[in-house]
């Protein structure tokens, strides 16, 4: 490894999930490296396997799910293979989740006090009395007001925004060196989104940990985050700096998403949207899936899976357009003139 | 949930068993069947009918008799049965004291079986152990309780000579009932815990609740337990409603003198008093449980006690 501070990492990961229709290939081989202080964006459709990727890094894949090859690494070490007991020491120390929908990942039944106490009374072997005074920090640091009333309340009594932020303060009171969110602001009101990511770029500011943000919403994710990863179909398909992403996508997917982004789009003209779903991930076809979607596919790409290009030593794009032998494709019109208008006007804008 | 709520609540139940002691009152005075004839015999004279009939009250107006009948409850007073002209209430007494061991014996039986197999089948879903719990409740759903009650008679009572197989005074008489009778409740609650905790284990509360690192024990006693337990609370209410109701069946193959059996014979022989004052006395009870379970649920679910979302960004 070079200088880099890498917290996790992980290579070439296989997952299946097997169920009653048969067995769905969730993840297709993904590699990613996550660096202390940085904020990775996994960008895909529902279903894309991201979610997986996620949970894996947990060790909670659903019931039927399992790595088939590939590894992760913690501090250098391969988890993949660890008992139930040895997850259960990294998950809430070292690696914490936010949830997509905060009104239900609190146990309604439990005062918020007491779920936050128990957060740090199992991560750092503290008694419950001191616990106690750091929730009520923690409850500070998140913007509530850190008061014994709030501390005996119930989830019920807050709105989603809050309850989020209760959430944010469970999984930080691990101080964790990985964070991961799935789809964190995907329940909330634009206003309310704001405010979250806001307060989760704060908290890493201060915390400095590695961020795994995951969302189907590019331009959210273009507001946090350093690197973004575009997934289909179990796959990353391009994975380059936020700035590159927007100014020069590479893959006929990330232009698609990129056109799909509403205030991308001219005024007075039919939303534009990707013809077609992903397709079903049991019994895949060969080759490149988005081919099946794509007016850009070529005779190869029904025929074998395209590697990665390296575009530039930040910039990777598996598609056999960028082989040196395809005929020259350029993206939509539309689309360029969008990024031409981007690249005048946000030029240095990026997260980085 | 305030005191005006828990008031509110107390009164309907009141008005509950107001209704439901009225309208048995007048429906037993459409029941066919002369209680008085069934009570003397076909060859009495019509003149002795006459007056045990006036000195029962049975000849005044049926507004009056109503407005006598409350009275006489709000005095806690019976009357005598026809049949065996004893004090009602001593008939009901000695009768519930039967059912009521009976019933709680089974209720221990079934609450405690039904959640630990519910639980424990959940956690296990899909592997064997989940296969043979719930093989079991199928077979206790579905067996009728008179013939499982036979064949433990006969095996337990019979052959092996381990327990009475009727009467309850001799000790270990209320094993084989209160096993028979406890299976079937046993069973739909087994089943229906299975479900409650299966939902409740894949929720995202569970799954956060695992991600900060809380351990298996606590993740399903603390954390899963409770939440599922709120479904199925009115089950367990009104299964113990059941039993304290009396199993006819149950009592008649061991010859146990309980309330299902009272019930039935009173009103096999028209016994008026004594059938009003067994409706009377299972309203009291089953008002009484699910007042209980009521407010159980307000002691655990929060969302129950206080209002929501007071604190809004």
């Amino acid at each position: 490894m070079d200088k880099k501070d890498i917290i996790a990492k992980i290579d070439n990961l296989h997952i299946d999930i097997k169920t009653q229709a048969g067995i769905i290939q969730a993840v297709r081989g993904v590699s990613l490296d996550f660096e202390a202080h940085k904020t990775i964006g996994l960008i895909g459709e529902s279903g894309s396997g991201k979610s997986m990727m996620a949970r894996t890094l947990l060790g909670l894949l659903p019931a039927g799910g399992a790595i088939t090859s590939g590894h992760i690494y913690y501090n250098n070490t391969p988890i993949e293979t660890y008992t139930q007991r040895q997850w259960r020491n990294l998950r809430g120390k070292e690696i914490a989740m936010i949830f997509q929908d905060p009104m239900h990942a609190l146990n309604p039944l439990m005062t918020i006090g007491k779920q936050l106490s128990e957060a740090i009374v199992i991560s750092q072997k503290v008694s419950w009395k001191l616990a106690k005074i750091q929730a009520l920090d923690l409850l500070k640091k998140v913007g509530l007001e850190a008061t014994p009333e709030r501390y005996h309340s119930y989830p019920h009594q807050y709105s989603g925004g809050m309850r989020q932020r209760i959430a944010i303060a469970m999984a930080l009171s691990c101080k964790p060196k990985l964070l991961i969110c799935d789809e964190p602001t995907t329940a909330l009101d634009v206003s309310t989104q704001a405010q979250i990511i806001e307060l989760i770029i704060k908290l890493q500011k201060e915390y400095g940990m590695a961020i795994l943000f995951i969302s189907h919403d590019l331009s959210l994710v273009s507001q946090m985050a350093d690197e973004i990863a575009i997934v289909y179909a179990g796959r990353i398909v391009e994975h380059a700096t936020t700035k590159e992403i927007f100014l020069q996508p590479k893959h006929p997917y990330t232009w698609a998403l990129l056109s799909a982004i509403v205030h991308f789009q001219p005024k007075n003209e039919v939303l534009y949207t990707i013809e077609g779903s992903p397709p079903l991930l049991i019994n895949p076809p060969k080759g490149d899936l988005f081919s099946y979607r794509s007016e850009y596919a070529l005779d190869i790409d029904f025929q074998e899976n395209p590697p990665f290009f390296e575009v530039s030593p930040t910039h990777r794009v598996a598609s056999w357009l960028q082989d040196p032998r395809a005929p020259s494709v350029t993206m939509p019109k539309l689309l360029q003139k969008q990024i031409q208008i981007l690249r005048s006007q946000q030029e240095g804008n990026f997260h980085e | 949930m305030n005191v005006h709520n828990i008031v509110a609540r107390l009164l309907w139940s009141l008005g509950v068993i107001f209704i439901v002691v009225s309208t048995t009152f007048f429906l037993l005075q459409i029941l066919p069947g002369d209680p008085v004839k069934l009570m003397m015999g076909d060859r009495v004279d019509p003149v002795t009918v006459e007056q045990v009939r006036e000195k029962m009250g049975l000849n005044k107006p049926i507004i009056q008799q109503y407005i006598d009948f409350w009275l006489k409850l709000l005095r806690m007073d019976f009357g005598d049965s026809y049949q065996l002209k004893l004090p009602v209430i001593d008939q009901i007494q000695s009768a519930s004291v039967v059912t009521l061991r009976l019933a709680f014996y089974s209720s221990l039986i079934a609450v405690i079986g039904g959640l630990l197999f519910g639980v424990t089948a959940a956690i296990f879903r899909g592997r064997w152990i989940d296969n043979l719990l719930m093989s079991i409740a199928v077979f206790g759903i579905s067996t009728p309780s008179f013939w499982f009650a036979l064949v433990l008679q006969l095996i337990f009572g019979l052959w092996l000579q381990w327990f009475p197989i009727s009467g309850y005074q001799a000790p270990g008489a209320f094993v084989l009932p209160a096993f028979t009778l406890g299976l079937r409740y046993m069973s739909s609650l087994a089943r229906l815990t299975r479900t409650s905790m299966l939902e409740v284990l894949s929720s995202e509360y569970l799954l956060a609740a695992k991600a900060k690192g809380v351990g298996s024990f606590r993740l399903i006693w603390l954390h899963a337990f409770g939440n599922a337990l709120l479904p199925i609370m009115t089950f367990i209410g009104s299964s113990l409603a059941d039993m304290m109701a009396g199993a006819i069946l149950i009592e008649h193959v061991f010859s146990l003198p309980g309330i299902g059996r009272l019930t039935f014979d009173s009103l096999m022989s028209r016994d008026l008093p004594l059938l009003q004052a067994t409706v009377v006395y299972l309203t009291v009870i089953s008002v009484g449980i699910y007042l209980i379970v009521d407010f159980l649920a307000l002691f655990i679910d929060p969302r129950l006690r206080i209002g929501g979302k007071r604190n809004v960004e």
